[in-house]
């Protein structure tokens, strides 16, 4: 669906892209992460037609983006993070003006409209006044105008900033609902455990360069194996200790009261070879699993993991 | 019919707000109350010298134009210097631009409604125009003619303000540089005239006065047209040349000076056109 190539951009002397690679598939829910200034919302205008790339490729369903940006009008829809009102306009005129940029007029309009406000809960709120809405509801506003014309991929620039957890489970809720209809979402933000209940795929981004793009599951699986594994035992801590420290797969080692963390350079057979070695001792394990990473932390991992890497 | 959606939206919203309503006032008010006092002016004269001076009606007519001609000039950057920088800072450009509009789409769609709404305040200002009709002197033609001219520098206004307001960010720098042009266009060309004219005779003192040439500059001045027109309609025998620097003027330029006028003026609203297109093209870069 989304393909891109060796993406730059630059403004002035800081490099917003730097030869950025990506894809996405049809029907994925991509999360688009990364600190401030990484390049996101650069990557989503350019993929949008507002911005030009200094240089790279990028198609969007076999369409050349940058040799034929009005093709992909058609295909896509961009929702930026603010949403900007307009005074003197309800909310069905507010849609309907969206509409007759795509030829929808009239009578036709308005049935569709409404269906649209209906997708968004947004039904009973037709007659009111675009600025009299909560940001939630103008961002649900928002969310309807992009599904105008039908597009095949969303993208959508940080939607939940600012939101209750309220508006934010709802705006969710739709999300996947349109996900499960066939829409392909790109979608960024900075609250990123939402990322990880909402998104299939995940790509992170920083100072121009995308450092993991992956399925969520596959992603999580990739760095669990790196994490610490951590053993609690019923007692006899330093006898256990003992026993792994002359284990040659284990680099590092520490305890604390009943519970031992330990890094290690093997797989998952290794690990099973270690907790029959623990039983086979006569330790009493009582808990033996990898740390468990959040999001938050694959995130803060790939990007110190990759300042120590060009340190 | 099918009607830009961006002059449909404007003028949805224009409508309701309370902007419109209060230029109306402020418009028909100024253009009423300057022509009633010189209105009223002919009649006291006609009490007491027993006659009605028509020569005090054409310049109640003249004077009358002139006031309206200010007002929109003055009401129009006011109106456009803000339609594309207003939706910068509204953050709604954005939306308008990843749309199918494009950016011709949004400029012609917001240059229309401003002159939509500005002749709405041209057909409202007409009863007060109409008080020339009490003395005779101009006809409906003659007032028709000019309301065009009038609706053509509100087009030639309208694009210095939405070419303003598409180069610059911020809507007060985009109102000043368009006050800025229209100061340059009406009195600006004056002063350059004058001084081209100086440094030329400063250069060769034993040229005959001007050579006329340099007037050509004043071709894309509304002001010195609407005049010319209004000299012409109402038959005054000395035109604008003769009191502008006493130059002598090619008399080809002086037969066709509205005709010349309005086609270079017409050459500047397209140049500007074009540079408001591409300067809202979020693609400009040629790769």
């Amino acid at each position: 669906m989304l393909r891109i190539h060796d993406l730059h951009k630059k403004y002035g002397s800081f490099t917003a892209l730097d030869g950025l690679r990506m894809h996405i598939n049809e029907g994925e829910m991509y999360g688009f992460v990364g600190p401030n200034g990484a390049g996101k919302t650069t990557t989503m205008k350019i993929v949008a037609g507002l911005l030009d790339a200094d240089e790279g490729e990028l198609y969007i369903d076999d369409i050349d983006v940058i040799r034929h940006p009005k093709r992909i009008k058609e295909k896509i829809a961009y929702m930026p993070d603010f949403f900007g009102v307009y005074d003197n306009l309800k909310v069905l005129e507010y849609m309907k003006f969206f509409a007759s940029i795509y030829g929808i007029q009239d009578k036709k309009a308005e049935i569709y409209c409404q269906e649209l406000l209906e997708i968004v809960d947004l039904d009973i709120k037709i007659e009111c006044y675009v600025d009299e809405l909560s940001r939630g509801m103008k961002q649900k506003l928002c969310l309807a105008r992009c599904l105008i014309h039908d597009p095949k991929l969303l993208v959508l620039d940080e939607p939940a900033s600012g939101l209750d957890p309220k508006a934010r489970f709802e705006f969710k809720e739709i999300l996947k609902r349109l996900n499960q209809q066939g829409k392909t979402i790109l979608i960024s933000s900075h609250i990123l455990t939402e990322l990880a209940e909402l998104c299939t795929n995940i790509g992170i981004i920083d100072k121009g360069k995308l450092l993991l793009s992956d399925t969520i599951d596959e992603a999580f699986r990739t760095l669990n194996t790196s994490s610490p594994l951590v053993i609690t035992v019923l007692d006899d801590v330093e006898k256990a200790v003992s026993h792994l420290s002359n284990n040659p797969f284990i680099e590092n080692l520490s305890f604390k009261d009943n519970s031992i963390r330990i890094n290690t350079t093997g797989d998952i057979h290794m690990e099973a070879v270690l907790l029959k070695m623990l039983i086979d001792k006569g330790i009493l394990v009582t808990e033996f699993r990898r740390e468990k990473h959040n999001l938050e932390s694959i995130f803060l991992k790939i990007i110190e993991g990759k300042d120590v890497h060009e340190d | 019919m099918k009607i830009n959606p961006v002059l449909k939206k404007e003028l949805q919203i224009n409508v309701r707000s309370r902007r419109l309503l209060v230029m109306i006032i402020f418009f028909n008010t100024m253009l009423a109350l300057i022509g009633l006092i010189i209105l009223y002016d002919i009649i006291c004269s006609a009490e007491i010298e027993a006659n009605i001076n028509y020569s005090s009606a054409i310049t109640l007519y003249q004077l009358l134009i002139i006031i309206e001609f200010s007002l929109l000039v003055f009401v129009v950057p006011a109106v456009t210097a803000g339609s594309i920088s207003g939706e910068r800072e509204r953050q709604t450009l954005d939306i308008l631009l990843s749309s199918k509009l494009t950016s011709a789409n949004i400029i012609l769609g917001k240059l229309a409604s401003s002159v939509i709404i500005m002749i709405l305040l041209i057909i409202s200002g007409l009863p007060v125009i109409s008080l020339i009709f009490i003395f005779g002197g101009v006809t409906f033609t003659d007032v028709l003619i000019i309301t065009i001219y009038l609706i053509f520098i509100t087009f030639f206004v309208g694009v210095l303000g939405i070419a303003s307001s598409t180069a610059l960010k911020r809507t007060t720098s985009a109102s000043v540089v368009t006050y800025g042009s229209i100061l340059f266009f009406c009195l600006g060309t004056l002063v350059l005239v004058a001084m081209l004219e100086l440094i030329l005779q400063f250069r060769n003192p034993e040229a005959a006065k001007g050579t006329g040439w340099t007037l050509m500059i004043l071709l894309i001045n509304p002001v010195i047209t609407l005049l010319e027109l209004l000299g012409r309609q109402v038959g005054t025998t000395t035109n604008i040349f003769d009191w502008t620097f006493g130059m002598e003027i090619p008399l080809f330029l002086k037969t066709h000076w509205i005709t010349l006028s309005i086609m270079v003026q017409s050459i500047i609203i397209a140049i500007l056109l074009r540079f408001s297109f591409h300067q809202l093209n979020p693609l400009k870069k040629k790769r």
